[in-house]
């Protein structure tokens, strides 16, 4: 089992669940594929002190985003090429420069430690700390998510299952907590009856505490853990994956998914409750708060949907994309997904495909009366 | 010791007139040694076999039995290594061990893989046992207790299967109390020094070695009474004491505009302070620092305390407490929320126009205290940025840092000042992280609409 979780850099909250599902296909999986910049934002603050002045500028200039900054930039950037044109420069002239560029430094320091500090909030940036691990792998893309060069994954690739390491393997991609999204839901809302082909199959099958709170240690420790008491779960967890992708009768899958794949899971929930570190996790929250971990199909066009719907992926993935559904190589397909569902205080989530919409909360007081 | 290397001659022995019989290896190999002897005959039987060394002396023929060695050397080698007899010694050679202590271990052990032997000496646990046998003797109280191992292999397995590498990290760790060189690790990282504290910690629900020694030093029980502890420090109002405090959190919680008489006032604190007991013993926490013993004691609170001010006043004549109106009360609005006009709705184009809005709305209804913290990014998304220093000049403006979440810097304002907060965000994935936010948010949180002109909030009846 090879879970893939796309890197959602747009919020806090999509960090945090890109943080939890990183961390839960890290203790659960084979192996755990981070697709997008994620791994290479956790080393950016450090690479960045490596960087050439010429390339510190690019940063400059790509994190001053509203008019008047961009025109401070200008004026800087103006300013250094005068100073760098001088061919012999007074001291004067050389501290000038020197200043200018350490100002240059120190801004873009500012914004880079922002990144970290959202990084260290969200609990990504303890992900740092296993990135010389086998079993955390990366699809590395950058801005341009179709840039086909050697250490660059094309997001079209991978998400149409075309890249030559995906040939044979049981990767399924792994949806975040934005799939209950009120926003997203009126998407599938539509998908009902699971047997058809064209619709949304999910089941809850796992739950854990909030696994954020755990340090890249602990969660070396409950992999290790886990590792023999899931053999069972990750070997029914495979086949069912298989069986999707090898297009085997969706009532077979079903068949599988309900009389091997959930006892397995019930199995595995066992070990998970009773993990000490899992139990202390709980203990950390004082509630009993568990985040739950679906499995499940979905149309392949859904899929992309998503992907789009959240913007993870840029307008030429979707363009490519878009003209491989035009093309008919998805039509009546369901591929296997992992979705994490977040918890709600003091209560089970309820995972429903048609969600009523929330009502206008009141504030809440101690009635005096 | 340089090694002497002999010359060996076997040979058939007749008859000799000369000859004395050594009574051991020892006697005879001593007599080589003392007499520079380097050419020792090697005498066999009828059958051919060996039965005896030889040297001769002073027309003298000096013999031993050869008690199964083939050469002095052999013999020799075999003392100084400690083997018991030749046969033993010639066993172990032809495995490859060269002492006895090895050799013994291995077949004490029952090791049939040579390479398994060489681990357990290449990562000191050979040599280590000695150590831990040493330890264990010492009588360290620290030492946890584990089925004690009988010889180096059975400490060596232990270690290796508990994660640790070698017998140096293992003595590190088991000094400590550790047994697994996971748990090791982590509770090292967390500052634990011990096993027993980071096993105490587990227990507590507490976080690292700082926390449980914060946790021992003002006596707090567990996680959930660690938090309530800190929630109660973390509120404004330096000088109160902790029932003081809880007083105040009541009287933020109150119906706005309401009158509470004493009696009932008195009522809701101490119900509210119940809650503080432990389930199980029904006490109150040793953390707990009191002064409002009696209804005196509270009334003169209400009256004095600068904090009680920004909830309501206390008629003493009446002999109730007015909660003040909502609009009495410092606001936060937070920012990002109320520009987009959205309940999470990422795709909404956000405007200061929206902030704007709800700030008049909170004006007219009386409203004076009103901040607004923004996400830094905000001010890129806007639709009509140029609005912005109109904004800054209607209420109190502040930016959470570059590329920071504004919701922690809300959440925290609103935790220490118990005052009201606009905005739509349920904050749903903070509760899962935070009790306080999960059990309080919403006594201080208005919801608002815009629709057009209009701005909606049920909360402002």
């Amino acid at each position: 089992m090879k879970p893939i979780v796309f890197s959602s850099a747009n919020s806090l909250i999509a960090q945090v669940s890109e943080s939890v599902s990183l961390r839960i296909g890290y203790i659960l999986a084979d192996e755990i594929a981070s697709a997008g910049g994620t791994m290479i934002d956790l080393f950016f603050s450090e690479n960045f002190q490596h960087l050439q002045f010429r390339q510190k500028m690019i940063v400059f200039e790509a994190i001053h985003k509203s008019e008047e900054e961009k025109q401070v930039v200008q004026d800087l950037k103006a300013a250094l090429k005068i100073q760098h044109k001088i061919k012999h420069k007074t001291p004067q002239q050389i501290v000038a420069q020197k200043k200018m560029e350490q100002t240059v430094h120190n801004i873009c320091m500012e914004t880079i430690n922002g990144f970290d500090e959202m990084m260290r909030l969200s609990g990504l940036m303890e992900m740092r700390k296993l990135a010389d691990e086998a079993a955390l792998t990366a699809f590395t893309m950058t801005g341009n998510q179709e840039e086909d060069t050697e250490n660059r994954t094309q997001a079209s690739k991978l998400l149409q299952r075309l890249l030559p390491e995906m040939e044979g393997g049981h990767d399924l991609f792994f949806l975040g907590a934005e799939f209950n999204a009120e926003d997203f839901k009126e998407t599938y809302t539509s998908y009902t009856a699971a047997q058809d082909i064209q619709n949304v199959f999910l089941e809850s099958c796992l739950t854990f505490p909030n696994i954020n709170l755990l340090s890249a240690l602990e969660l070396k420790a409950v992999r290790k853990q886990l590792d023999i008491p899931g053999i069972a779960f990750r070997k029914c967890a495979d086949t069912w994956v298989r069986m999707c992708y090898d297009d085997i009768p969706v009532e077979e899958r079903i068949t599988f998914f309900k009389n091997k794949l959930l006892p397995a899971a019930t199995l595995l929930q066992q070990t998970i409750n009773e993990n000490d570190l899992l139990m202390h996790c709980s203990s950390l929250q004082n509630d009993g708060i568990r985040i739950k971990l679906f499995f499940g199909e979905i149309p392949v066009e859904l899929l992309w949907e998503y992907y789009k719907h959240f913007k993870v992926i840029g307008d030429e993935t979707c363009s490519i994309l878009e003209a491989a559904k035009a093309g008919g190589s998805i039509a009546g397909k369901r591929w296997p997904v992992m979705l994490l569902m977040p918890p709600e205080q003091g209560s089970e989530t309820v995972f429903s495909l048609n969600g009523e919409d929330e009502k206008m909360p009141l504030k809440k007081s101690i009635a005096v009366d | 010791m340089k090694t002497t290397h002999y010359n060996y001659f076997t040979l058939q022995l007749l008859q000799a007139a000369n000859c004395f019989q050594f009574t051991g290896l020892d006697a005879f190999y001593h007599f080589v040694q003392a007499h520079q002897l380097k050419d020792i005959l090697v005498l066999t039987g009828g059958a051919g076999e060996i039965s005896s060394f030889a040297v001769l002396h002073n027309n003298a023929l000096f013999r031993t039995p050869t008690f199964g060695f083939n050469t002095l050397e052999d013999y020799h080698t075999s003392v100084q290594q400690h083997f018991p007899d030749a046969a033993v010694f010639y066993e172990a050679a032809a495995a490859g061990y060269k002492f006895f202590e090895d050799y013994q271990l291995v077949k004490e052990a029952g090791i049939a893989d040579r390479d398994i032997f060489e681990k357990i000496k290449a990562s000191g646990f050979k040599e280590g046992f000695k150590d831990y046998t040493a330890l264990l003797q010492g009588g360290n109280p620290v030492l946890p207790e584990i089925n004690e191992p009988s010889n180096a292999f059975e400490l060596y397995t232990f270690a290796t299967t508990n994660g640790f590498e070698n017998y140096a990290g293992f003595k590190e760790a088991l000094l400590k109390g550790f047994t697994n060189a996971q748990t090791y690790a982590i509770a090292k990282d967390q500052g634990f020094p011990s096993y027993a504290d980071y096993k105490e910690a587990l227990e507590k629900g507490l976080r690292g070695f700082k926390e449980l020694e914060f946790a021992r030093s003002k006596k707090v029980r567990d996680r959930q009474d660690f938090n309530r502890l800190i929630d109660l420090e973390f509120l404004e109002c330096d000088t109160c004491t902790h029932d003081e405090k809880v007083l105040l959190v009541l009287l933020s919680k109150l119906e706005q505009g309401k009158r509470v008489s004493i009696n009932k006032l008195k009522s809701l604190f101490i119900k509210m302070l119940e809650d503080y007991r432990y389930a199980d013993t029904v006490e109150m926490p040793l953390w707990f620092k009191f002064s409002l013993p009696d209804e005196t004691a509270i009334t003169a609170f209400l009256l004095k305390n600068e904090q009680v001010k920004k909830y309501g006043h206390y008629d003493a004549d009446g002999e109730f407490f007015e909660i003040n109106r909502m609009q009495d009360r410092k606001v936060v609005i937070d920012g990002s929320n109320v520009a987009h006009n959205s309940n999470g709705n990422s795709a909404s184009k956000p405007s200061v126009s929206n902030i704007l809005s709800v700030i008049e709305l909170l004006k007219s209804k009386g409203f004076t205290e009103i901040i607004v913290i923004n996400d830094a990014s905000l001010k890129h998304k806007l639709t009509d940025a140029d609005k912005l220093p109109q904004l800054k000049e209607a209420a109190e403006y502040i930016e959470a840092p570059r590329e920071n979440p504004a919701d922690p810097f809300i959440i925290q304002y609103v935790k220490r000042h118990h005052c009201l907060l606009v905005s739509n965000d349920t904050f749903r994935e903070w509760k899962v992280q935070d009790p306080w936010i999960a059990e309080n948010i919403d006594f201080y949180r208005l919801a608002f609409m815009i629709k057009g002109e209009e701005v909606l909030m049920p909360d402002l009846k």
